[in-house]
């Protein structure tokens, strides 16, 4: 008797398998571009390459340092080397577009991470945080922190062309809207510099000395609010009167030792390693030619402030270290 | 040929017309917030303005010198960057890295080291100072990356001493950027070595041919420009507290925009290190003002680009001299 026909059975069912996995050879090659490196990509890169080993596959990473052509000179190479396809970190929201729509069309799958590009119909995926619903969170924590009191709010903004940076400022504000009491008294630009966000601090502390919150949409500003706050004898823990309320976003270990030393009263943690979970197991997906649903994903930041850390840290990326 | 008389009066003009664009500017933002102009505020405006017009005087005597120098944001990152990894202590429980004295020395040589690489490769390469230093701008850029992989890394210690000292109640980088105006003017106006600045950014050739070592002078500005960068770096890191892969980041434009406002010759041959020192306020006066009256974050730049076009313009109109279409027509 012919073991032949048993023998294709079997291997069709290794195939099927592997394909329903989406498992993919070892030689397989993704390709990374970040915008920019700074800390929290660098837990970004880390959460990528631990993905993408867990998915069984490589990273070919590539840092475009803030400069929009030289990403697409980085793509264009990803493209050429036929990695298998993309994940991308886009430093210019509309050039972005023109990057997947290049990719896709040499048939290597693009996904956008963290920073939504201008058109998202143009990817074949994308993940991110929510801005919006962090920004949103932010608000309504200031809103029934001041509890119907006046409130003089200090505006830290990140970057203001990018998806992050807007999101998270205009949510925020939106959230104000029927709260008269609570006045955003400076919105500064910062372009994601603690530098800034320290002269910023600075600045807003000498126009209006009776401040009563700060919005840090990211936690590297934070290194800039806290030397101005010590400065000016107002560096006080969460619960005595004269602290100032200071809500943040990121979830990194700076930020996750500022709620441990109830310097900070909420920081929304950005599930880093599952969006970069998400991202790898889409691109495999994608250049294993399967269907990706949803084509768009957004994960809301975790909320968690000096009283549930202990209880939350488990969670929070940046309480590991 | 212009008679030193001649250029001094000429600068003194430059100069007074970017003290009554501060004034009109200070006077704008007085009318919109009080806060503005109290003693407080000046402190602010000035401490805020140090690390910018201490890197910029060096970049005067660069460009004075028909050079540039686009590397010292990256000059700033490598230095504390090097500093940190030889003369710091990770502290893990706290996040943190403690530094100790070693670290001024530190940044201090290596900031005149990479100044002088800088001024050794224009001189060995005869390449434009304006891409060597794109280079040398990518490469201490990277290699600062290297040394801290890209994290963010409190301080503590002897490296925050630097910036947040005050001697007789006025801070410490106040007091520096006082002390670089004075040293900077009086080596660039009064001593031979500025004289010989001037000559090779008026014409490297005829100073070639009478005997100058334009060589020698290169490599002069380009380390004080480290130097300077390397303090600049110092005043950043110790104010924030924590070096971050940003620190530098285009820097270069900001000092060389306070460079150019102030009157210095972005083509060599002219300097002002006054003229410098009052454009470097004026950048940070707009800022301070801004973040004072709560302006809107979109129109920062609109009001930035307006008050510095209005300010060339005036001080081309304080100089007497005639719009560059017609000069070019001539």
């Amino acid at each position: 008797m012919s073991t032949l026909p048993m023998k294709s059975g079997l291997l069709g069912i290794v195939l099927a398998s592997l394909v329903a996995t989406g498992a993919m050879s070892a030689d397989t090659t993704i390709g990374v571009s970040f915008d920019k490196i700074e800390p929290f990509r660098v837990a970004q890169k880390k959460a990528i390459e631990d993905a993408a080993k867990a998915a069984g596959v490589k990273v070919d990473f590539a840092n475009a340092d803030k400069d929009a052509q030289r990403q697409a000179s980085q793509v264009d190479t990803m493209v050429s080397n036929k990695d298998a396809a993309i994940v991308a970190i886009p430093w210019d929201i509309e050039a972005a577009v023109n990057l997947a729509v290049t990719s896709i069309a040499a048939g290597i799958p693009f996904v956008s991470m963290d920073q939504a590009p201008a058109d998202l119909k143009a990817v074949t995926y994308h993940i991110g945080g929510d801005p919006c619903t962090d920004g949103k969170v932010a608000g309504e924590y200031f809103v029934k922190a001041a509890a119907g009191k006046p409130f003089k709010l200090l505006e830290l903004q990140g970057g203001l062309a990018n998806d992050n940076g807007i999101k998270r400022s205009k949510c925020l504000n939106n959230a104000f809207v029927g709260h008269d009491n609570i006045k955003v008294v400076a919105q500064v630009p910062t372009d994601w510099n603690p530098e800034k966000a320290l002269a910023g601090t600075e600045n807003a502390m000498q126009a209006h000395p009776d401040l009563n919150g700060i919005y840090a949409p990211w936690n590297d500003a934070l290194q800039g609010i806290f030397p101005v706050l010590k400065a000016k004898n107002v560096l006080l823990p969460v619960g005595d009167p004269k602290h100032i309320i200071i809500v943040s976003i990121d979830g990194t270990p700076l930020g996750c030792k500022a709620v441990k030393d109830r310097l900070i009263d909420l920081e929304i943690a950005t599930p880093v390693p599952e969006m970069a979970k998400r991202a790898i197991d889409a691109a495999v997906k994608a250049a294993n030619k399967q269907t990706i649903s949803p084509q768009t994903e957004y994960l809301p930041g975790i909320p968690y402030g000096p009283d549930n850390v202990a209880e939350m840290a488990p969670k929070i990326w940046g309480c590991q270290s | 040929m212009i008679s030193a008389r001649v250029r001094a009066l000429e600068n003194a003009r430059q100069q007074l017309g970017l003290m009554l664009i501060i004034a009109i500017v200070a006077i704008g933002f007085t009318l919109q917030t009080i806060r503005f102009a109290d003693a407080e505020n000046l402190r602010n405006i000035l401490l805020q303005a140090s690390a910018t017009t201490i890197a910029a005087i060096g970049m005067t005597f660069v460009l004075a010198a028909r050079g540039i120098d686009l590397s010292v944001g990256s000059i700033a990152n490598l230095t504390i960057a090097l500093a940190v990894a030889l003369a710091g202590t990770p502290l893990p429980a706290e996040l943190s890295t403690a530094t100790d004295a070693l670290v001024y020395p530190v940044v201090i040589v290596f900031g005149i080291v990479l100044g002088l690489v800088n001024g050794a490769l224009v001189n060995l390469s005869g390449v434009s100072a304006l891409i060597i230093t794109l280079g040398t701008l990518t490469l201490y850029r990277g290699l600062a990356l290297h040394l801290t992989k890209a994290s963010l890394i409190p301080l503590t210690g002897a490296i925050l001493s630097f910036a947040r000292t005050e001697v007789l109640g006025i801070d410490l980088p106040i007091w520096s950027m006082g002390f670089a105006t004075v040293l900077g003017w009086y080596v660039l106006a009064r001593m031979p070595i500025g004289r010989l600045v001037l000559a090779v950014g008026g014409s490297p050739r005829s100073a070639t041919e009478t005997g100058i070592a334009v060589w020698r002078v290169r490599a002069f500005v380009f380390a004080l420009s480290g130097f300077c960068a390397a303090v600049s770096g110092l005043i950043s890191v110790g104010r924030v507290g924590v070096l971050n892969s940003d620190l530098g980041f285009g820097f270069e434009f900001t000092v060389i925009t306070a460079v150019a406002l102030g009157g210095t010759s972005l083509f060599g041959g002219r300097a002002s290190v006054v003229g410098t020192v009052l454009g470097a306020m004026l950048l940070t006066v707009i800022q301070n003002g801004l973040n004072l009256i709560g302006a809107d974050p979109y129109i920062y730049d609109v009001v930035r680009g307006g008050i510095l076009l209005g300010a060339v313009s005036i001080d081309a109109f304080v100089r007497g001299q005639r719009p560059m279409a017609v000069q070019m027509s001539d």
